[in-house]
């Protein structure tokens, strides 16, 4: 699956964004299926924003987002909800883990979704494990810390297939340690299924191998 | 063992905020419903219990309304009579779907048994028009050309005789068709004008006290024997579909009118019941509307709750749901 963007500016940030030279916004850029890319970008540079469009949540922005050829205006609801659903996931910068269920419930939710689950609940397991997380899986998500959300956002993004994952500042609340071990189990989870993913975040890491980075 | 996803949106949708509040919107719905549900079935209970025995057979009842006679009044002919005015007061009332005056004769009855009976007495006639009268009779009519008058005796006059005067006096008691039998002789007169007629007793009333005669032997007579003065009439006769009106009781009442006061008994009960049942449902009402209000500001917090935080989440699973079977 292909991802271009065509000259995209969002309307709100737009004045502060011709002022100044960026290597994504106003640009046209196409995202290489199954590369590695990472996107730096200072605070204030439309970070959180681009990945909304990516994921198109928001539509604010002058210039196309192409998905398969087609700007994502251009797909039918159904389509964009079986692409959310198999081919784009996506891990959001405030995490939007549910307070009214419990961690384990958040991944359930994500992993049953879809009707046939990809994952299995032994693999849900396993990679809580990973994280070490297991221990506040039956814990309400009103009183999971920062970080331990973090590590249930990211589980869930992997119950799924796809072939693109979206990060926002996916280790932002992780000590090295957990930010090493999460970035290992994304990088082993992006080689199963052969895919790409497009992480954005503040300053240069070497967490992964990324093949291109750019500056937002 | 996991919920499943269903269960899992549930549990996201009610958040728990307010769920004191649902449980209390619903208990006041709930008694609200009740309570109008309750005011509905007590008006319709009420209904059936006044409708379906009172007026069986008929779909209108008869009131003979008069003036009160009291002690200041005595005396004094003119008050007990009805003015124009008031005529025409009685007859715009919405309960009044017929309206009829009682003629009195204006000149001087006798009546007499025939033969050796050894009957005479003085009375009176008086006359409604024929919608009125509940005895249908081939002979009620009376032309100038007939010496016969029929006569339509109250059932009560009849009743007072047999059981109360014949039993003390040692007198016989009389059947109705001995009573039809019997010619009477009726003298009329004013001054020195005199005219007899045979009269013939042709039924029964329950619904009017009095000695009736036709309209149009009343009319005659009065023109011939009556003094030229168009009297006014000292009882009125209405036709109402529902005697236990309470505005036609208060009407009654506030205008010091007379009636039978057994036809009007269910008035009060009526007043009461519907006064109760309109408080019953007006709570009711407010309760509902109140019940609603509280629901909607339910669902607008949960809604609020849920854009708040989970505005893009929420939307996206739902997305994802909706098109799960395509």
């Amino acid at each position: 699956m292909q991802i271009q963007l065509d000259n995209l500016v969002p309307v709100p940030l737009r004045d502060k964004i011709l002022q100044r030279s960026s290597d994504v916004w106003n640009r046209q850029i196409t995202f290489t299926p199954g590369n590695f890319i990472k996107i730096k970008a200072p605070s204030g540079t439309g970070k959180t924003t681009l990945v909304h469009y990516l994921y198109h949540i928001r539509t604010d922005y002058t210039g196309q987002v192409l998905v398969d050829g087609q700007p994502w205006s251009a797909h039918s609801k159904a389509t964009i909800a079986t692409m959310r659903q198999e081919r784009i996931s996506v891990i959001f910068q405030d995490l939007r883990v549910f307070e009214q269920l419990t961690a384990g419930e958040n991944i359930e939710l994500k992993r049953v979704m879809n009707g046939q689950p990809y994952c299995t609940a032994e693999k849900v397991a396993e990679m809580a494990a990973k994280l070490n997380i297991t221990h506040i899986l039956h814990q309400s998500g009103r009183t999971l810390s920062y970080g331990e959300r973090q590590r249930v956002a990211i589980i869930r993004a992997l119950v799924q297939p796809f072939q693109w994952l979206i990060m926002d500042e996916p280790f932002s609340h992780l000590d090295e340690e957990n930010a090493q071990r999460a970035a290992q189990l994304i990088a082993e989870e992006c080689k199963a299924r052969k895919a790409g993913f497009i992480l954005t975040d503040l300053d240069n890491d070497t967490r992964f191998a990324y093949d291109i980075h750019y500056n937002l | 063992m996991m919920p499943s996803f269903y269960q899992l949106l549930k549990k996201i949708i009610q958040t728990g905020i307010g769920r004191s509040r649902l449980i209390m919107a619903t208990g006041g719905l709930g008694i609200a419903m009740i309570l109008l549900l309750i005011a509905i079935q007590a008006h319709s209970d009420f209904d059936q219990l006044l409708y379906s025995q009172q007026n069986a057979n008929e779909s209108a009842d008869f009131l003979v309304i008069n003036k009160k006679i009291t002690n200041a009044m005595m005396g004094q002919r003119g008050q007990s009579m009805f003015t124009a005015a008031e005529i025409a007061d009685i007859k715009q009332q919405s309960f009044v779907e017929a309206f009829g005056f009682i003629t009195s004769n204006q000149y001087k009855v006798t009546a007499a048994a025939p033969g050796d009976l050894h009957f005479y007495t003085d009375m009176f006639f008086e006359s409604v028009p024929d919608t009125f009268i509940d005895v249908k009779n081939e002979e009620w009519k009376w032309t100038p050309a007939d010496n016969t008058i029929p006569i339509i005796l109250p059932n009560d006059f009849l009743n007072l005789y047999n059981f109360g005067f014949a039993l003390s006096q040692d007198l016989p008691q009389i059947s109705q068709e001995t009573v039809k039998a019997i010619p009477m002789k009726i003298t009329i007169s004013q001054g020195l004008l005199t005219q007899e007629f045979t009269g013939r007793i042709v039924g029964f009333s329950d619904r009017i006290s009095s000695f009736l005669v036709p309209g149009s032997f009343m009319e005659w007579a009065n023109a011939k024997f009556g003094n030229g003065v168009v009297a006014s009439p000292s009882r009125v006769i209405i036709k109402t579909k529902d005697p236990s009106n309470p505005a036609l009781v208060k009407y009654l009442d506030d205008k010091g009118y007379n009636t039978n006061q057994d036809k009007i008994k269910y008035s009060k009960t009526k007043l009461i019941v519907q006064t109760i049942v309109s408080v019953i449902g007006f709570f009711g009402l407010i309760l509902l509307l109140f019940a609603l209000l509280v629901f909607s500001m339910f669902v607008q917090l949960v809604i609020a709750s849920c854009k708040k935080k989970y505005n893009y989440w929420l939307h996206w699973v739902l997305l994802l749901v909706s098109y799960n079977d395509t």
